[in-house]
Formats: C-alpha cells, sequence, structure tokens
C-alpha cells in the first residue's frame, strides 16, 4: 500500500488495505515471489520459440510458409478445444492411469499460508517416494510391502513394513485412486490459466476425499490440481509426467553410507 | 502476427532499447508484478499465472509506446489479478455443490489471524465491485499510482478516475462495515 493516500480513506479501510499489504509481506510470499521469478525465464524462452518459428518461416518462404504454420498452430490449438469439455478431461484422465513417472511439488495452505513443500514422484509400480526438505525422504514400496525413511544429515536409514491398515495402505496418494476411477461428472471451468507458459483448462469435481480443481494443457496433460481440505486447508500440486528418475530414487534399499536403524517400537 | 515478426518490434526495440525486451522487463520487474498481484489475490499460484500472463502478453502484443514501465507492469498485473478474483467469485457463487469449502469463505482456522481475516474481507469486497471501480482501487491504494496515471492506464478521464475511486471507496466502506464488528479485536 502506498500511503501517500491514506488520508482519503476511512479508519476501517485503512486498516483493512494495512492487513493486506502486511499479509503480502511474509516468509512464505517472498519465497513464493522468488520461486515464481525463477520459473519467469524459462516459459517466456518457451513461449518466444514458438513466436520465433513462425517468424523464421515467415522470413524464409514468404507469407505462404506463414500462414501454413499458423494454420497448424491453429488447427494444434482449436481441434482439441473443440472436442467436448469430456472428452478434454478424459484424456487428462487417462494420462493419470497411464504413466511411466509422476513428479509432483505438493504445497499445503492454509488461509493462504504456505506451511508445507514436499516433493513426491510416484512411478507405474506405485512405489512412492516423498522429499520433504533436504532431510527427510520417505520411499513407500508397496510391492515389497515395505517403507524405507531416510534421514539424510545423520545418514540413518529405517527399514519398516507397511501397516496393514487400509487407511496406511492407500494412505499415499488416495486422490490418484479416485481420481482413476471418477465417473462423475467434471465441470469445465470458463476460465483458462497459464501454467508454465502453457495455456491450461480447468475442471471442477468432487471426489470423495473433497472438492479438487484439476488444470491441464490443450492436449490434455495435467499440469497442477488444488484439493479442499477441512478448516481452510488446500493443498496445492504441480505435475511433471514422465521425468526419467534414477531406480535408486525409488528404491527402499538403504543407499549406500547410511546406517540402517531399528524401527521405533509403538 | 507474432512480436518477432511484427513492425511494433522494430519501433518497440528501436525506441526504447534492448533492455526493455520483454525478457529484460521480466528480470526486472517480475517479483514487482508477483507481488502486485499477489496484493489483490492473497494465492500465491494465481500471483504467479497472472505474472506470467502480464509477460507473455508483451511478448505476443507489445505495447506501442510506454513511458514507465512499473507503472504499465503493475496496472497490468492488478487489471489481471482483478480479473482472476471477479471470476473466482462468479465461479464459487454458480456452483452452490462447492460453496460450502469456497477458500475465501472458509471458517476461521487457527492459524488464521484477525489480519488475515481482515485482508480476505477486503479481497472479498473487491470481487463484489464493478470491474472499473475494483481496477482504480487498486492502482490507487495498492500501487499508489496518480489520478492521471490510473487514467492513462485504463483509459479514462482524469475526472471519470475520481468519480469511480469515490464510488468504490463508498461501496468498500459500506460492505466492510457490515463486518468490521465481527472481527474487532
Amino acid at each position: 500500500m502506498n500511503r501517500r493516500f491514506e488520508n482519503e480513506l476511512s479508519d476501517s479501510l485503512k486498516s483493512s488495505l494495512r492487513s493486506l499489504e502486511a499479509a503480502a509481506h511474509d516468509d512464505a510470499v517472498e519465497a513464493a515471489a522468488e520461486a515464481a521469478q525463477a520459473r519467469l525465464p524459462a516459459r517466456l524462452q518457451r513461449a518466444q520459440g514458438t513466436t520465433r518459428t513462425l517468424s523464421r518461416a515467415a522470413s524464409r518462404s514468404g507469407w505462404a510458409v506463414a500462414v501454413g504454420a499458423m494454420i497448424a498452430l491453429a488447427v494444434g490449438i482449436v481441434i482439441p478445444m473443440l472436442s467436448s469439455g469430456s472428452d478434454a478431461f478424459a484424456a487428462a484422465q487417462a494420462r493419470f492411469r497411464d504413466f511411466k513417472t509422476l513428479s509432483m511439488t505438493v504445497t499445503q495452505r492454509f488461509g493462504n499460508r504456505a506451511t508445507n513443500t514436499s516433493r513426491t514422484v510416484v512411478d507405474a509400480r506405485g512405489v512412492l517416494r516423498t522429499d520433504v526438505g533436504t532431510q527427510l525422504s520417505v520411499i513407500v514400496d508397496a510391492p515389497r510391502g515395505r517403507i524405507l525413511t531416510l534421514l539424510h544429515e545423520p545418514r540413518q536409514a529405517m527399514i519398516a513394513p507397511i501397516p496393514k491398515t487400509a487407511a496406511a495402505q492407500d494412505g499415499a496418494l488416495p486422490w490418484l485412486e479416485e481420481l482413476r476411477a471418477f465417473k462423475g461428472n467434471a465441470t469445465a471451468l470458463k476460465e483458462t490459466r497459464i501454467i508454465d507458459g502453457r495455456t491450461a483448462h480447468g475442471w471442477l469435481l468432487q471426489l470423495p476425499g473433497g472438492a479438487m480443481t484439476l488444470w491441464a494443457d490443450d492436449d490434455g496433460l495435467p499440469l497442477a490440481m488444488r484439493q479442499q481440505g477441512g478448516g481452510g486447508l488446500e493443498i496445492d500440486y504441480r505435475f511433471e509426467f514422465d521425468r526419467p528418475i534414477p531406480p535408486a530414487l525409488l528404491s527402499s534399499d538403504p543407499p549406500a553410507g547410511y546406517m540402517p536403524v531399528a524401527p521405533d517400537e509403538e | 502476427m507474432s512480436f518477432l515478426n511484427s513492425p511494433h518490434r522494430s519501433v518497440f526495440v528501436t525506441e526504447l532499447g534492448e533492455s526493455d525486451a520483454p525478457e529484460a522487463l521480466a528480470h526486472q520487474y517480475g517479483r514487482a508484478v508477483f507481488k502486485a498481484a499477489y496484493r489483490v489475490l492473497g494465492d500465491a499460484a494465481l500471483a504467479e499465472d497472472v505474472q506470467q500472463e502480464v509477460f507473455l502478453r508483451l511478448l505476443e502484443a507489445p505495447p506501442a509506446d510506454v513511458k514507465s514501465w512499473p507503472a504499465y507492469l503493475s496496472a497490468s498485473a492488478v487489471r489481471g489479478a482483478i480479473d482472476v478474483l471477479r471470476r473466482q467469485r462468479r465461479w464459487w457463487r454458480v456452483l452452490p455443490l462447492w460453496s460450502a469449502q469456497e477458500p475465501t469463505a472458509a471458517p476461521s482456522a487457527e492459524h488464521e489471524t484477525i489480519e488475515r481475516e481482515r485482508a480476505q474481507r477486503l479481497r472479498d469486497a473487491l470481487a463484489a465491485l464493478p470491474r472499473r471501480e475494483a481496477q482504480c482501487f487498486g492502482l490507487r491504494y495498492l500501487q499508489g499510482l496518480d489520478i492521471g496515471d490510473i487514467a492513462l492506464a485504463l483509459e479514462m478521464s482524469e475526472n471519470n478516475v475520481n468519480v469511480t475511486l469515490h464510488r468504490a471507496r463508498r461501496r468498500l466502506e459500506s460492505r466492510l462495515g457490515d463486518t468490521a464488528a465481527e472481527i474487532a479485536p
């Protein structure tokens, strides 16, 4: 807030504006601004790449080539949009059913305040790794029925069986199974977003675990998701499909140099 | 027609120099644009979307004559964020199924401070304003633009900006007055 105009405002409006300004200056927002700034050049570069292709086409072969490129681009953009919303959503849903790896950044928020960010990757077998900061990694190896917990600073590794309670067995990514099996109506949103430099279309859907908004590009590639929890909790996901992951990262065998420790007794 | 292939580009680059290319502007003002959008939206993911949109538009349709890039970019960010805020409100309103889980209407969690509630109520009230009023208010009181700059950014007369700001203030005071008693410490 620029306070040089504060005198134009009533006291209640002034204090509301100050609250709004204060909320924009906490550490989480500063970190988010830095992260967004770091991602910005790559996105502009990607967008510019498309523009340059068209520009070169025009200069080499005249308007015919440029117009051809434009038409190809337009067809690529428009045809998926002409298909029904349910088809586009089905394409996005299919991506969650068939991937080699799915990497995601997960940010939890309470009342717009980021409280926790982690990196998660899951492969087609269902092995799932979550890295919380630089200190802790958890690998849930469902095929082998065990969990490997790595504490990186003391270089300790702990292996424990996956608890047999239903919640623990599918507790890793319950929304993924719900989304794969979803057969209800996904409500297409009218507005689009720009995510990772790509135009993203959104759908609202109600899953057993709660409401969520899913965003996917023109090809149906899911880019982001927001899950609504109770009590003001929101969980934001940013997706990346089929990124090569070294097999060792998804192994529940303790890595070299880590000392095995016994699981804590309950 | 693309930015790189348009006649505007040469004018743009010749008059303003390579340092005013979108990449350089993004480097210099990216954070400020993010924060301008965040102040309105209170949501980092949406603010980042607005930030990207502002600079992608510079690539696609560069403005011909910009006297002050900070003013131009912050105005773009506030306008974009106001649009997102209004769209969000519209969607939550027309989808009663999810309205119980609307983030902006969620009951206060333990973690939320009175300050945050107050800020969120102002965002809600801004989203309910007519578009022009919300834009004028955001540019004046969040970005600190002079009346002349707001008039330029929104292609309005200065007199019209003053009238619009007056209406915005009255509407907001009325809306916030209704809830002030609930959140007063």
